[in-house]
């Protein structure tokens, strides 16, 4: 049997090289991780095989397939086209698109606006709806309260996206004709034209997060509300809102704020599918679209972007979570 | 990245087994509620094709009909009975996302346990690529995958094990890894017990609880996610009558006939509910804290 | 019913005959009953109970703090001549903080961890006490360097983590007394913190309440320690007090039978008296229509089963016992007398050494920083055969990194330990199966030691199919059931799961795991540290027993200088990972030489050398 020290580590008399800034190393792993996201993206087309037949269908000649293959650098070994590909993509060119024939900037750049109009503002609605709630119940609701809201929310977290969309959509914009179903209008004129276009589709993702943070904010607040250092300053005669704000946030928002850095792969998902359902011209769409008629060129840039951005964000996270958190601050020096 | 830095499972994260009975389990509001719902959709499920006035992909009537005493809940845009299709396109919903936990679970559980009991270089290992799986996007790696290989239920569930596995991982090899240090464990491991016996005698039987949590976490998102899938169109293909399938189809009917629309999209909806309200029940009914801690 | 005060004078804290219960899913469960306390100010109150006893809960009743479900079904608290168990929250607010104090148990979390040490003072001084921010500062650095703080008004400045847990406890206490209050609760302030650290704190409460004038509670389960820093000492079971008087009386000569037995379990350094375990375990409910001490109690008759009231024996005693009359003033200080106390560390220099732990060094990479840390420090020790080695020392110290090193369970970097003069390899799974049946360890925490999945039946089977093939598949029953009698447990527990067991239960089925395998060297890892002083006595007497009937080496860690008197024949001190002192352990514990002895010495609470204790001792 192996025997490993399960606690403290092996035993080990060697001194440790000495440790970069914190964030430094997390920077470093996340840009590992986004290189090693384009080799797995790269590797599952190159396993795949040539989609060239699929596309353009069981009756092209096969000049159209020897000439597709040619314009899409398919016939260069996989290792040839993953460096091109990358060294397209720092010299800002992300290559041509299967459908389109075009560059694929081109097809991505007029969605890009309103895709991230649209995630900031679900985001913003996440946070803004969720934190005080969930702050807010897990400090003070008690009994049937607390157990209503509880269930309220596992009930929410269990809709998907597109089944919360269709509900919003039918009472909203059906029912009460409040809003508008269909946001194509989005497409046409500048990027706040038609606000209006906006509203379901961010709600609907929006609804996809927020039980999930009211659970945790919630879960955290109880927590620390029950530590020995909160009964011992409510019997040091410390009053709300001070309670709440100075001495239970700062303890119970860390997790919450990495949560909400990895939320935005959650709030992808809830993108891909609002964008759908409401035909909203963003990104989401276009990554649906892009994977159902397999563009792969198409997919693989918006998965490099997605994949940035989620990177950025978490490593957002990471850094307020180390600022706020002052014993983390000193561990990781 | 920044969950491993707050990440601080311990063993009273770990929950203890408890005498308690399936009774008791049931009496938690979520736990009751969730298992008559679940048993009442399975029911359908089984039953429907029995009991459906026509086949799933029949042609039965005038295309767009709104609800009638002979099509209860209308016709679809091709003209076929929409009742028909519900009782026949819950199965796929269902097994799909029980096909891809089940598979991500058992290589997890294996990985998991061993990576987490035996720390060192296997460990570092395991949790690199468990990072680095972690930091894509599940839908985005999905998406990918979909458009290398086409859709599909067999690509989909495939996929969405494949995705899923790294979560289920990370989980079993912190329940280990906060299990591993107890004493029972280190009193095995002087007696000189094997390996085996440690990790399916000793540890096993003590992550129990938060595997099952797990698998109905799991179970709920997966359900969640195929659905979806199938609603973009990746997942299970039309003509199949598959709940996300009819909803992407029939939306085309929403002003003319919400119901076609609603019902198949609200029996998704309860029948994650009824997982999800499950999985509530059994996190409080072991006290499992696992889950609150990894943020999963 | 006798109340034994009832003249109060202002700013008194007072319960009058409290009783309280808590309510959940339906049911209630009642932890105190007919409680009667008052503080004086300038005054200690110790008041002293095993886990269960329901003397936290009187903590915070006192100061009008109710958890949710807390109910008080008779009686009241009274402050300054008011109710403050109908005061509002409004009410309570105003004199929380301001004139009613409290430290917590948990050292470590009892200051909030995102706040800095300024902001946990400025906060109550400016509320409480009107003062504006410069003020409230200068007066936070004054009581920083009362309670002995290095650098205040840098200190004031950081955070509680960047404090030792001693130097948190220091800071909680100045956070208490720095807005002048009239009334200080102490719960288990000291506990979780090493004895010199203890030592320290407890001289800081004692000196900074009396010099405040403060009426001071304190809760603890150490008797000892309240007996030493207290005035007077109250004694809690089952929720009512049982016995209450002048703290040196109390401890001198107990009246009540619980008092006398806990007095009697409590492991000291400085009497050779042998340990007396209570039997039974601490009653979990508040009695009805019974004594509450009754079924564990030795004097017991049929008149006991009645309520019983608490009665005045003197304007400053009570006791709760129907027999007071009958029974006599007992002396836990005569049983030395009647007890044999055999020096057996004579001998051991003429035996063989079983063990020899050879330039033993234990060095363990720190995770997230690059320091390694030095666990164990060339360490050379000798066990003799059938001797019991006792390892003392602070959380820390390496003592059960060594003992982990000799049962296989950890690496060393260097050296060697040799059985029987052949080396043993490094891991149990390396050393072959005789050689694992001969070294069996016992380990600390009696809710981890055994598998929560197997019966207790499963866990004693086995070590015999693993060691034990002499014994055939249909006998393993009956060896488990005699080894079960062995450690004084009933059969039928065989079935059971260890929820189903108390602490003391569970730690008896781990030894009897352990002397299944018939070991020839035992290992005990803290084995009665997480247990209440009552039932420590019964295992150590068990232990102490089973020794020297099966002439096992045992080699014991601790780190209760009493409870190494009392296993011990020899003892090492450790500090840092190294020795700094060996020898025999009566002449260790009497005349230590190396300086960290002493101080560990002269950091046990005494009752007898009170005045030497607070003052600093050496």
């Amino acid at each position: 049997m192996t025997q490993t020290a399960q606690q403290a580590g092996r035993p080990r008399a060697t001194r440790a090289p000495r440790r970069l800034p914190y964030l430094v190393r997390q920077l470093i792993t996340l840009l590992v991780t986004l290189f090693a996201i384009t080799i797995v993206i790269f590797g599952l087309t190159a396993i795949a095989g040539d989609p060239a037949r699929d596309i353009l269908g069981q009756y092209a000649t096969d000049e159209q397939v020897a000439a597709f293959q040619q314009l899409h650098h398919l016939d260069q070994p996989v290792v040839v086209r993953y460096l091109e590909w990358l060294g397209g993509v720092f010299r800002g060119d992300l290559g041509t698109s299967y459908q389109s024939n075009g560059p694929v900037w081109d097809v991505i750049s007029p969605r890009l606006g309103p895709s991230i109009v649209l995630v900031l503002l679900s985001w913003v609605l996440t946070v803004v709806v969720s934190v005080p709630i969930g702050l807010w119940s897990g400090v003070r609701l008690r009994g049937r309260r607390d157990a209503s809201l509880t269930f309220v929310t596992l009930i929410v977290a269990a809709f998907p996206e597109f089944v919360l969309g269709l509900m919003l959509a039918i009472l909203l914009g059906v029912w009460l004709a409040w809003l508008p179903v269909d946001s194509t209008a989005v497409s046409y004129g500048g990027l706040f034209d038609s606000p209006s276009a906006y509203v379901l589709p961010a709600i609907t993702i929006a609804l996809g997060t927020i039980p999930y943070i009211i659970r945790l904010m919630r879960a955290n607040a109880r927590e620390v509300a029950s530590e020995t250092y909160v009964r011992a300053a409510v019997l040091r005669g410390v009053t709300e809102p001070s309670l709440s704000l100075r001495h239970i946030l700062p303890n119970a928002a860390p997790p919450v704020v990495t949560a909400l850095g990895l939320q935005f792969a959650g709030l992808i998902g809830g993108v891909v599918v609002a964008e759908t359902l409401f035909g909203f011209p963003g990104m989401g769409q276009l990554l649906a679209q892009s994977a159902a008629s397999r563009d792969a060129p198409v997919v693989e840039a918006l998965a490099l972007m997605i994949g940035a951005l989620f990177v950025v964000a978490n490593l957002a996270a990471d850094a307020i979570v180390v600022y706020v958190t002052p014993k983390l601050r000193d561990a990781v020096r | 990245m920044s969950a491993d830095v707050l990440k601080n499972v311990t063993a009273a994260d770990v929950p203890l087994p408890r005498q308690r009975s399936l009774r008791s389990f049931l009496a938690i509001p979520q736990g009751g509620f969730g298992v008559g719902l679940l048993l009442l959709l399975l029911a359908l499920v089984v039953v429907g094709p029995f009991i459906a006035p026509d086949s799933p992909n029949e042609i039965s009537d005038q295309p767009i009909l709104g609800p009638s005493a002979q099509h209860w809940l209308g016709t679809d845009s091709y003209g076929r009975d929409i009742l028909s299709r519900v009782l026949h396109g819950g199965a796929s919903v269902i097994l799909l996302p029980l096909l891809a936990v089940s598979a991500a679970m058992v290589v997890a559980t294996l990985v998991g346990l061993v990576a987490g009991y035996l720390g060192g270089k296997v460990d570092a290992v395991v949790t690199w690529v468990i990072n680095i799986a972690l930091a894509i996007p599940s839908y985005l790696a999905v998406l990918v995958v979909v458009a290398a290989f086409g859709g599909g239920g067999a690509v989909v569930v495939t996929a969405v094990a494949v995705v899923y596995a790294p979560y289920i991982t990370r989980v079993i090899r912190s329940a280990t890894q906060a299990i591993a240090p107890r004493e029972f464990v280190l009193a095995a491991r002087a007696r000189g017990e094997s390996l085996g016996w440690i990790l399916f005698r000793e540890i096993t039987p003590n992550i129990g609880p938060t595997l099952l949590v797990e698998i109905a976490l799991r179970f709920t998102y997966a359900i969640m996610f195929i659905a979806s899938l199938s609603f973009l169109g990746l997942g299970v293909q039309p003509p199949s009558a598959n709940w996300g399938v009819m909803v992407a189809q029939n939306r085309a009917l929403l002003l003319v006939s919400p119901v076609g629309v609603l019902v198949p999209a609200l029996l998704i909806g309860v029948l994650a509910i009824a997982v999800n309200l499950i999985a509530d029940a059994l996190t409080q009914f072991f006290g499992d804290r696992i889950h609150e801690r990894l943020m999963v | 019913m006798t109340t034994t005060q009832t003249a109060r004078t202002d700013g008194d804290l007072a319960a009058e005959g409290l009783s309280v219960g808590y309510r959940a899913r339906g049911g209630l469960t009642q932890v105190l009953a007919d409680v009667t306390v008052t503080l004086h100010s300038g005054q200690i109150l110790g008041l002293a109970g095993e886990s269960g006893s329901g003397k936290s809960t009187l903590a915070l009743s006192l100061l009008g703090y109710r958890v949710s479900g807390q109910e008080t079904l008779a009686g009241r608290v009274a402050f300054d001549g008011r109710d403050l168990d109908g005061a509002s929250i409004k009410e309570l607010r105003k004199v929380w903080g301001a004139r009613l104090a409290y430290l917590p148990q948990d050292t470590a979390t009892s200051l909030n961890p995102a706040l800095t040490i300024r902001r946990h003072f400025v906060e109550g001084l400016r509320r409480h006490r009107g003062l504006d921010t410069a003020a409230a500062v200068a007066r936070s650095a004054e009581w920083l360097a009362r309670v002995e703080i290095p650098e205040p008004e840098t200190a004031l400045h950081k955070y509680p983590h960047q404090f030792s847990g001693g130097q948190q406890q220091r800071i909680a206490l100045a956070l208490a007394l720095s807005v002048e209050p009239e009334v200080l609760i102490l719960d288990e302030p000291t506990t979780g913190l090493d004895v010199v650290t203890q030592a320290h704190v407890n001289r800081l409460i004692v000196t900074l309440a009396r010099d405040a004038g403060i009426a001071a509670l304190y809760v603890s389960h150490n008797l000892a320690l309240l007996a030493t820093v207290c005035d007077e000492l109250a004694i809690m079971y089952a929720g009512q007090i049982v016995e209450q008087g002048i703290a040196a009386q109390v401890y001198a000569a107990p009246r009540h039978p619980y008092t006398a037995a806990l007095i009697g379990a409590v492991p000291t350094i400085a009497s050779d008296r042998p340990l007396h375990g209570i039997p039974g375990i601490p009653r979990p409910s508040v009695p009805v229509h019974t004594c509450g001490f009754a079924q564990r109690c030795t004097f017991r008759t049929d008149a006991c089963e009645t309520d019983i009231p608490l009665v005045a024996l003197a304007d400053d005693r009570a006791a709760r016992c129907i027999r007071l009359d009958e029974l006599p003033t007992f002396d836990p200080s005569a049983e030395h007398t009647t007890a044999v106390v055999v020096d057996r560390a004579t001998a051991a220099k003429d035996l063989d050494a079983i063990l020899t732990v050879d330039n033993v060094g234990v060095v363990f990479a720190r995770p997230g920083s690059g320091e390694p840390f030095v666990a164990v420090d060339d360490v050379s020790v000798r066990v003799p055969a059938g001797r019991a080695l006792g390892i003392a020392g602070e959380s820390g110290s390496g003592k059960s990194t060594l003992l982990r090193a000799i049962a296989g369970l950890v690496r060393p970097s260097s050296g060697t330990i040799s059985y029987r003069g052949a080396a043993l390899a490094s891991t149990a799974g390396e050393r072959p199966v005789a050689l694992r049946r001969a070294i069996q360890i016992v380990f600390q925490n009696p809710d981890a030691t055994l598998n929560p999945r197997h019966t207790v039946y499963q866990s004693l089977e086995r070590p015999l199919k693993l060691f034990r093939p002499d014994i055939a598949k249909r006998d393993r029953r009956d060896a488990v059931a005699a080894m079960m009698r062995q450690v004084r447990l009933a059969p039928d527990l065989l079935d059971r799961y260890p929820r189903n067991l108390s602490g003391g239960q569970r730690q008896r089925v781990a030894i009897g795991r352990a002397l299944l395998a018939e070991p020839e060297v035992l290992l005990c890892d803290e084995v009665t540290s997480a247990l209440d002083v009552s039932v420590q006595a019964s295992i150590l007497e068990l232990l102490v027993g089973l020794q020297a009937e099966r002439e096992l080496t045992v080699v014991f860690v601790t780190h209760d200088l009493g409870v190494l008197r009392a296993v011990a024949d020899e003892a090492i001190i450790l500090q840092n990972g190294a020795i700094r002192e060996a020898g025999p352990t009566t002449r260790l514990l009497r005349e230590p030489t190396h300086p960290y002895t002493k101080e560990l010495i002269a950091a046990v609470p005494d009752p007898d050398r009170a005045a030497e204790f607070l003052s600093g001792g050496s």
